[in-house]
């Protein structure tokens, strides 16, 4: 299918850019990776690459080198190999309603060579039948349902798919779990994500081709996530301990008048701290879109959930500028949704970073897998008791060693999205705000 | 609870209404010491004598219109046709009067009575004496159409009837009255518009009327065997409609197949149909089925008989097609 190319919007702000040059001809094949565009906006010249392997067919009278045009505007498309742009395709096809002459004798117009020499060609356009309940579903659950196979008997994509997609999806994202699983000890009490459907579905469904279909899409998210993302994993050890006092002290407060009801988890405060952390790194807030990099301009923090139906991430809605009490309760809220299935997909939609926890399974560092369109995943380790140096740098007190709580973060980025060195930064930050809890307590 | 069929619950509810309201009388043809065609009055002529089991002759436009002019002054009238074909020779006055006239009173005139019948193709009865036409009297705005399936639903129901204002199309299928079933001790009425879940199931919603309902169970047994399973609907009435039930049922299910005797074109399952296509589109999985009557006169041949209706097997195997669709 031919993929429009347009202007990409290259900063937060920006509303145009300009064409410097196209380092790929018309009609010439680009690998995926390669660079086939500069653009200049913003005082820099960005390199675009291609997401696919494919044949760039620029707009014939589209803008040229040197011109200035707005973010989005329609530069050319990529084509499959014998695949018409549809620019062309339209003349085709204007050229051949013309020969559709009522004058014309019948057998001269059949005798003349088709242009396209696949008659059902056309009805690739409609796509696959899907049924009204499947489509409102694969909405919901933001499934592709695009690419799927139908398993009615008519061919038509039905809840079932659409399910066994979303569940294949909710696996891929959260792949993290699994790497863990197998580093872990055997006698470490964590399930492997279900990839069972819903216990809804009917019991005709579970045949074998369903169950092939399932298992085909987790392999295609999968393989998807494992090639289109450069993941490179930080790791970092960091004293938990004032967090662990912070938290402590507000569970010392106990439910009476003015203490902080609910009390936040380890989850909660890091949901808060990296909120605020990425307020200080935004090009970690970062996505993949068609346009390239999109800076988001609000911060909503992704929670990995293990539920019976699998992982599942739901979404705290700007942390940042909510107080702890309120990130506690709403994210209190997500997770009892989520376990027990009655969470909507709005509440997992939305995400710019995730933030995973597998402290309570005696993991340290680990490396989760980016949840797409994400660009970083932070993950918690265990907090654990530790004999460390103190004060060695301090000029004021004498080096000593002491027990403090430590714990590893792993932080999984997408150098494609964002460098080494500022996402080393942003970790840096967390470490900070994890020592230091009034850095940020204070705003 | 106590067991009757579903003639001897009908036929309570009537005795005791009668015995509780001396405004009730009964006409029709061979329901006075006869005790009706299909028993529907049997021993009633001995407790309530002629006066209030009057046998007519044959001639239905004759005394509907009399007992309409009955129904206007204070009496209910309960006519008994056999055979709900017989009803037709009473068209004008049925969809004239009788419906029209409470609107066009401005509701100074109310319109009490009770029109039952038998339906259904069955027995080999042939065309004449096969009718449903519950899909024809639903098209028919100020009547009121019941298709009790039940001993309980039909005793409840006509009770109903005959405390009502309103007239009453009372449709019974002859392949149900000798059914038994648990019936309540106490006076309890059932109300018109409220359909009945005949059978819980989440894969697919099966939707009968009159005897479809049971064949509807019976497949729906068959495939449980099979891990499929099937909510039958009773919507026990035609007209008012309990669509929201049937929307539930489709919102969990996904799967709509609607199952009746009679003639399709125009008929119940379009009906239903085109609400659930109107209102509950988003929740459907599959296309909207219907298994209905051949659309033709009902032949007298048994075997034939048989043949033009749905029966468990097709029932049964169309259910399962559209799972799997």
């Amino acid at each position: 299918m031919a993929v429009e190319i347009v202007m990409p919007k290259l900063g937060w702000t920006a509303e145009e850019a300009t064409i410097t040059e196209w380092t790929k001809k018309d009609g010439e094949l680009v690998q995926r990776g390669e660079v086939y565009l500069l653009v200049e906006g913003d005082k820099s010249v960005n390199e675009i690459e291609s997401f696919e392997t494919a044949i760039l067919r620029l707009l014939p009278d589209g803008p040229k080198v040197g011109e200035t045009v707005k973010i989005g505007t329609l530069l050319g498309y990529f084509v499959q190999p014998g695949e018409k742009p549809p620019f062309e395709a339209a003349q085709a096809a204007a050229q051949l309603g013309g020969q559709a002459d009522p004058q014309a004798s019948p057998s001269a117009a059949a005798d003349a060579p088709s242009p396209n020499p696949d008659p059902y060609a056309g009805r690739d356009k409609r796509g696959p039948k899907i049924s009204p309940r499947a489509l409102r579903i694969a909405n919901e659950l933001a499934v592709d349902w695009q690419k799927l196979i139908g398993s009615g008997t008519s061919g038509r994509i039905v809840e079932a798919d659409v399910q066994a997609a979303a569940a294949a999806a909710a696996m891929a994202a959260t792949a993290a779990a699994k790497v863990a699983v197998v580093q872990a000890p055997p006698v470490q009490p964590v399930a492997a994500p279900a990839i069972v459907p819903a216990p809804t579905q009917p019991v005709v469904r579970a045949t074998p081709v369903a169950s092939n279909a399932t298992r085909k899409t987790i392999a295609a998210r999968l393989s998807q996530s494992a090639h289109t993302t450069a993941p490179v994993t930080l790791t970092t050890e960091v004293d938990a301990s004032e967090l662990l006092k912070l938290r402590e002290t507000l569970k010392g407060e106990g439910a009476g008048r003015g203490a902080v009801q609910p009390v936040p988890s380890y989850n909660d405060l890091f949901a808060k701290l990296v909120a605020l952390a990425l307020q200080e790194h935004p090009a970690l807030n970062a996505s993949w879109s068609d346009e390239g990099v999109i800076q988001h301009t609000h911060i909503n923090i992704g929670m990995a959930v293990q539920t019976e139906r699998g992982l599942l991430v739901p979404v705290v809605r700007d942390p940042a500028r909510k107080s702890l009490p309120n990130i506690a309760a709403e994210a209190n809220r997500l997770v009892e949704q989520a376990r027990n299935a009655t969470i909507s997909a709005d509440d997992m939609r939305g995400g710019t970073f995730t933030i995973t926890n597998l402290g309570m399974y005696d993991i340290d560092g680990f490396t989760p897998v980016i949840n797409l369109p994400e660009c970083a995943i932070l993950g918690i380790g265990r907090m654990v008791a530790k004999v460390v140096v103190v004060d060695e740098a301090n000029p004021r007190r004498a080096a000593r060693t002491a027990i403090r709580k430590m714990m590893v973060l792993s932080l999984t980025f997408d150098h494609r999205v964002v460098d080494g060195a500022p996402a080393a930064q942003f970790l840096q930050r967390v470490k900070k705000f994890v020592e230091q809890p009034y850095l940020w307590l204070a705003r | 609870m106590k067991e009757q069929t579903y003639t001897v619950a009908a036929r309570e509810a009537l005795d005791e209404e009668m015995a509780r309201d001396p405004r009730i009388f009964v006409m029709g043809e061979g329901i006075g010491k006869r005790g009706g065609n299909f028993n529907t009055t049997l021993g009633l002529y001995e407790k309530y004598g002629p006066l209030r089991l009057c046998d007519t002759p044959i001639a239905e436009r004759g005394f509907i219109g009399l007992a309409v002019g009955a129904a206007m002054s204070g009496s209910i009238p309960v006519i008994d046709f056999m055979m709900v074909d017989f009803i037709l020779d009473a068209m004008g006055e049925i969809i004239n009067q009788m419906a029209k006239m409470q609107y066009m009173s401005s509701g100074r005139l109310r319109m009490p009575m009770v029109l039952r019948g038998c339906i259904g193709i069955g027995g080999a009865a042939a065309t004449h004496h096969s009718g449903s036409y519950y899909s024809t009297f639903s098209n028919i705005p100020g009547l009121r159409v019941i298709v009790p399936t039940t001993p309980a639903d039909v005793k409840g129901m006509f009770r109903t009837a005959l405390r009502g204002n309103d007239p009453v199309i009372m449709l019974e299928h002859k392949n149900l009255l000798s059914n038994k079933g648990l019936v309540p001790e106490e006076d309890y009425t059932t109300p018109f518009g409220q359909a009945r879940i005949a059978r819980a199931g989440k894969h697919v919603t099966a939707v009968g009327v009159a005897l479809t309902v049971q064949k509807c169970v019976q497949a729906a047994e068959v495939l449980a065997k099979q891990g499929i399973e099937v909510e039958v609907i009773d919507p026990r009435s035609t007209s008012p409609l309990d669509i929201a039930t049937i929307l539930q049922s489709v919102k969990k299910t996904g799967r709509l197949m609607i199952v009746d005797d009679a003639f399709e074109p125009c008929g119940f399952g379009a009906e239903v149909s085109a609400q659930v296509g109107a209102y509950g589109f988003d929740d459907l999985d599959a296309p909207i089925r219907r298994l209905s009557g051949a659309f033709a006169p009902t032949p007298y041949s048994p075997p034939l008989e048989q043949e033009i209706v749905p029966s468990v097997e097709t029932i049964t195997k169309a259910l399962y097609d559209l799972v799997k669709e």
